[in-house]
Order: C-alpha cells, then structure tokens, then sequence
C-alpha cells in the first residue's frame, strides 16, 4: 500500500477486470494534494484504466477510490471534482475555442458574465487568449493540447487528469511541453495525475512516479528513488539503460561474473540479480574498489556523453571523456558500492 | 500526357456512346412527345420532333397534378424530415449509448431495410385502418417513416461510429447528458449525415407508388398516382402524362444535381477506418 492518511486521493485495493482478463489487481496508492503524480509503464499495463477510474468513466470490479476522505467510488464521472485531459484532446471540432472552453460551465449553468470571465483568464493563462475564435482545426497539436489543458482547468478540479498528454506532439515540442506543464502545475498547485509511457516524460515532470506493470504497481516513489534504485528488473530496464548481472551470495558481498562484488546493502536472498546504471561506473587507468579490468569494444557517440561497451560482462558505461579512450583499450572500471543496487525478482 | 487512341478505346467509346442514347431513348420520347399537339401524336411520327410545339401540355398537366404535387410535397417534407431526424437519434444510440442487446435490436432493425413493400401492404393497410389512419396522408406518412428507419438509423450510426469515443466522455465529464450532447455536438457535426439520408428518403418517398394507391383515397393521393391516372383513361392525350412525367421527375433530378456530390460521400462514410 503506498498511501498514507496525507493523501488527497486515495486508490484503496483497486482491481479492474474484463471478462477473464485483470487490467489491475488490488492496486493500493495515495496521491498528495498539489503533487505531480505520473502513472508510469507499457503499453497494456492498465495505467490509463486507473485514470479512467480515477475520472468515473470506469467502475472498478473491486476497490474504492477516496477524494478528500469521501468515496467517490460510485459518483457520477461529472459530479467529481477530476477533469481529464484526453489523449486526443477531444475538441469539440464544430466549436469555437472559447466555447470550447466554455463547454462545461454552460453545461453547469453558470452566468454568461461569469463564464465570459473565467474562460478569458483560463485562456489567458494559457497563452491562448487571441486564439479564442478558431476553430480546433485552425490550431497546431501544442495549441490544441493547451485548449484541451484550459477546457479542463476552467472547471477548476481538485485533480487534473491527464492521458498521455504529450503522445501526439513532435519530439522537440514535448520537450518545451513537458517544461511547462512542469510549470503550470507548480504555479495552479492544482494535483496532476499522468498517464504516459514516456520515462523521460515521467522524470522531467513528476514529483513522484508510480511504475506498473500487467496491472500492478511495482515500484512508487520520487524520480531519483525509481531511478537511482529500481527494485526490481523490470523497473531497472523500463527506465533507462541498466547493466545487470547475476549475483551468488557470498561473504562481503556477491560473486559475479565480472568479480566479487562490495554492496552498501546485503542481499536477502542466496541468487540473484544486482544492477546498476551506466553512468554511475567511472573508467580510469588504476585499479579501485569494485575494480574491474575491461576491454573497450565499442564505443557510441551521443551528443552530450558516450556509452563504451567492455568485456566482461558486456558492460555498458556511459562517460564524457571519450578523448581518453579507443576501442581495445584496457581500462578499469569502478562500480561504488552505493549505486549497486540489489533487486528483487520480478513479479 | 495524351492518352494514346487505340481500337479499344474506338470500341469502348462506341459501346459508351449506344448505351448512353439507349438509356437516354426513353426520356428523348418523352420530351418531344410532351411537345406535340395530341393530334400530332402517333406511332409511325413519335420519333419526330413537332413542327409546332405545345408548350401548353406542361400547364395543363400541371393543373390536372397540382393536387397531387401538393399532397406529394407535403408527405416527402414530413416524412423526410421525421425518419431522417429518428433515424438520427437511433443511431446516435445505436453507435453511442449502446446498452445491453443494442447490436441485436440494431440487426433486427436492419431487417427492416430487405422486405419488399408488397409483402407488408395487407398488415399495414390493417394496422392503418385500426389506428384509424387508413386513406389519408397522415396514414402514408407515419407508413414511410417507419419504413424509413432502418437505412436512416443505418446511416447515420456509421456516420456516428466516425465520432470518437472521447468526445462523448469529454462532454460527459463536463456535465452534459444525452440530449445536450446531441444537439450541442452530435447534431451539428451530422449536416453530411442529414444530406444523404434525406437525399435518399426524398427520393424513395417522391418515386414510391404501390401504397401511394394502396392506403390513400383520391383527395390525398400522390403524384406518382396522380401520374398513373393521367394516362390511365380511354383516350389518352399522350402529351399531357409525358409532360406530368418531366414535372414529377424535376424535383429528384434538381436535388441529385444539386446535392449529389455529397450522396457517395455520405454514404461511404464509416465503411472506411481512418
């Protein structure tokens, strides 16, 4: 269970099933108010059936879901203070932007001087104010996706859904995106809650990231935890590039097939699996803790760094002083012992 | 690039042309003869053009049609209008809120569109004559709205398949329910859907026949009855049912010239996945 009594919202034993196949099995998570929370995995692993849950546009077969200690389980998907931002947007395209916009305060029959005022400042906001008598087919993909953030935000909800917001926009544009909803999000102190698949997505944005995998959460924590110590494979491979390696038990550490290891933490169990990311090895010219004699095979050019492949271990190391090396060197590689990271199996 | 003349093209062509003036034969005789005087009209001239032309007989059908035309414009508006924007409801159900046993209602619904009019002409006449309808236009409007439902509802719920999902929850989630969503989203995006499925019922209804004389008295009959009996009695003034026959045929041309890019549009919509 991965809430506690400050959350905001509480996901309590949640499982979603359809037919014979379980889309989630008894997820139990806490969102904090005004936090930026990503639901993060692959495709199928029933992250975007939690939203859907979370917006009321799905029942769950088991669970409750708990907004500000009220269960709002069973409440109808627009009496909830969550507004979704879809994936597609969802524009109405025969609507202007402003009455795109407005959509929901006339639907909730709210005063035409108070819907004029509060759509012009969400626009404003959004930097869409002179945009307001498009139609959505005169915008470009950003433009559309801030209409689709303001048309939901105008309903001023607790919580802001949003579902792979950022799938329909060119890599350069997701990068400025991710930024501003980032900032967007800090400046509101409204609670984000996104779906993506994304991990760079999830890093750049999230306060705290919950991993899921075929319908569980595997790992929840801030960006460096899941990152910095995934807990098991799955998470070490999901986010990034990690080595792994498997590992015997032995006195003072574990025995791999690079050489025994030092670890922080000892393992729990007799064989295993430890990993640690290809930035954390440094490459010098002496021996040093963890020291590990290699040979250079390979080396990839990627703009800011360059990643090494070496024997043993068909290791992956991730450096900027490329200059010092050359394929065939022989270096030696230190592993710290605190970025070894013991992992569970996969569930 | 000119496209090379070959014999096969000669051939093709040639085909083409003696296809189009035997397609085109009928309606030839049909304007000329409207054209004659009823003294000028026989078999060995009919192929003839008139050397003095009766424009007269379009006046005179019109007179002798004007009922008919009347009775015809009023059934073709109400029943259009009525199985295009039932059909239109039934398909936003159909493809939007769907329910437990919607696919199977919505196959039964279907069959509707393959039996023939002649086999249900007995159980209307009598469902018409118990709800006491039978003889006026009312009667054959309620007949063809009905009878128009499936391939209106058809339409349109392919139509509406086109329609994401999303928009419908997005609107949802904003407070708005079936009806608002309907007239605030829904209808406005269904124009194309409206133009075909009325092109289609406007045409069917206009041409129908078999219970524009079944289930009218004379007062209400429509055109295509009217027309019939033009050219029904003993000595029949050829000019005058030809001349009714380009009258009653003017309204469905005009429409398919003016609407009928839209038709094949329209009609393929939701057969083709984006």
């Amino acid at each position: 269970m991965n809430s506690t009594q400050n959350d905001n919202l509480i996901i309590n034993n949640v499982t979603k099933t359809f037919g014979d196949f379980i889309a989630l099995k008894d997820i139990g998570l806490g969102v904090r108010q005004g936090e930026f929370f990503t639901l993060l995995g692959p495709s199928g692993c029933g992250k975007t059936t939690l939203l859907r849950i979370i917006a009321g546009l799905e029942l769950p077969s088991s669970g409750t879901v708990t907004l500000r200690g009220q269960d709002i389980t069973m409440q109808p998907a627009a009496k909830r203070q969550v507004n979704t931002v879809f994936q597609s947007y969802a524009l109405f395209p025969n609507l202007t932007i402003f009455e795109n916009v407005a959509f929901g305060l006339r639907s909730r029959k709210f005063a035409e001087d108070v819907i004029r005022k509060k759509v012009n400042a969400t626009l404003e906001m959004l930097e869409m104010g002179e945009m307001q008598q498009r139609i959505p087919d005169q915008l470009s993909g950003g433009q559309k996706q801030r209409v689709a953030i303001a048309r939901a935000l105008v309903n001023e909800p607790d919580i802001l859904l949003l579902d792979e917001p950022m799938s329909a926009l060119d890599a350069k544009l997701r990068v400025q995106v991710q930024e501003e909803l980032r900032k967007l999000q800090r400046k509101l102190g409204t609670t984000f809650i996104m779906v993506t698949h994304d991990q760079s997505e999830a890093l750049v944005c999230s306060d705290r990231i919950a991993v899921m995998n075929h319908g569980e959460v595997i790992q929840c924590g801030t960006p460096e935890d899941v990152y910095d110590y995934p807990r098991n494979p799955f998470v070490a491979r999901f986010l990034g590039a990690a080595n792994l390696f498997k590992a015997k038990r032995v006195n003072g550490g574990v025995e791999t097939e690079i050489g025994t290891l030092q670890l922080n933490k000892q393992p729990d169990w007799q064989e295993g699996l430890i990993a640690i990311r290809p930035e954390w090895i440094k490459v010098g010219k002496k021996p040093a803790i963890n020291g590990v004699h290699a040979t250079v095979q390979d080396i990839v050019y990627r703009g800011t760094d360059f990643d090494l492949t070496v024997t043993p271990g068909h290791l992956r190391v991730r450096t900027n002083s490329f200059k010092n090396f050359a394929v065939g060197d022989q270096v030696w590689l230190e592993l710290p012992p605190p970025e070894l990271v013991v992992l569970e199996e996969d569930r | 690039m000119r496209r090379r003349i070959t014999p096969a093209t000669i051939g093709l062509y040639l085909l083409l042309v003696l296809l189009a003036v035997a397609y085109l034969m009928p309606a030839y005789l049909t304007f000329v003869t409207a054209l004659k005087f009823p003294a000028d009209i026989s078999l060995p001239q009919s192929w003839e053009f008139p050397k003095d032309v009766n424009y007269s007989s379009f006046s005179e059908a019109f007179a002798l049609l004007k009922g008919n035309i009347a009775n015809s414009v009023i059934l073709v508006v109400a029943a259009t209008l009525l199985s295009t924007v039932l059909g239109s409801l039934n398909g936003y159900v159909f493809s939007k809120w769907k329910f437990p046993g919607s696919e199977i209602i919505f196959t039964l619904f279907l069959f509707g569109m393959f039996i023939p009019y002649q086999v249900i002409l007995i159980p209307l006449f009598q469902t018409l004559r118990a709800m006491n309808l039978y003889g006026g236009l009312p009667g054959l409007i309620l007949a063809h709205v009905v009878y128009g439902l499936p391939i209106t509802s058809l339409i349109f719920r392919n139509f509406y398949a086109q329609i994401p999902d999303s928009l419908m929850e997005s609107a949802t989630l904003d407070g708005a329910r079936f009806f608002s969503i309907y007239t605030r989203i829904i209808f406005p995006l269904s124009i194309p859907g409206f133009v075909v499925t009325s092109l289609w019922q406007f045409t069917q209804i206009w041409n129908e026949f078999l219970w524009g004389i079944c289930l009218t008295r004379h007062a209400d009959n429509p055109i295509t009855v009217g027309l019939a009996q033009l050219a029904g009695g003993q000595a029949v003034s050829w000019n005058l049912p030809m001349a009714g026959s380009i009258l009653a045929a003017l309204p469905v041309l005009l429409i398919y010239i003016v609407l009928g890019r839209y038709f094949i549009r329209g009609l393929l919509a939701g057969s083709v996945k984006e």
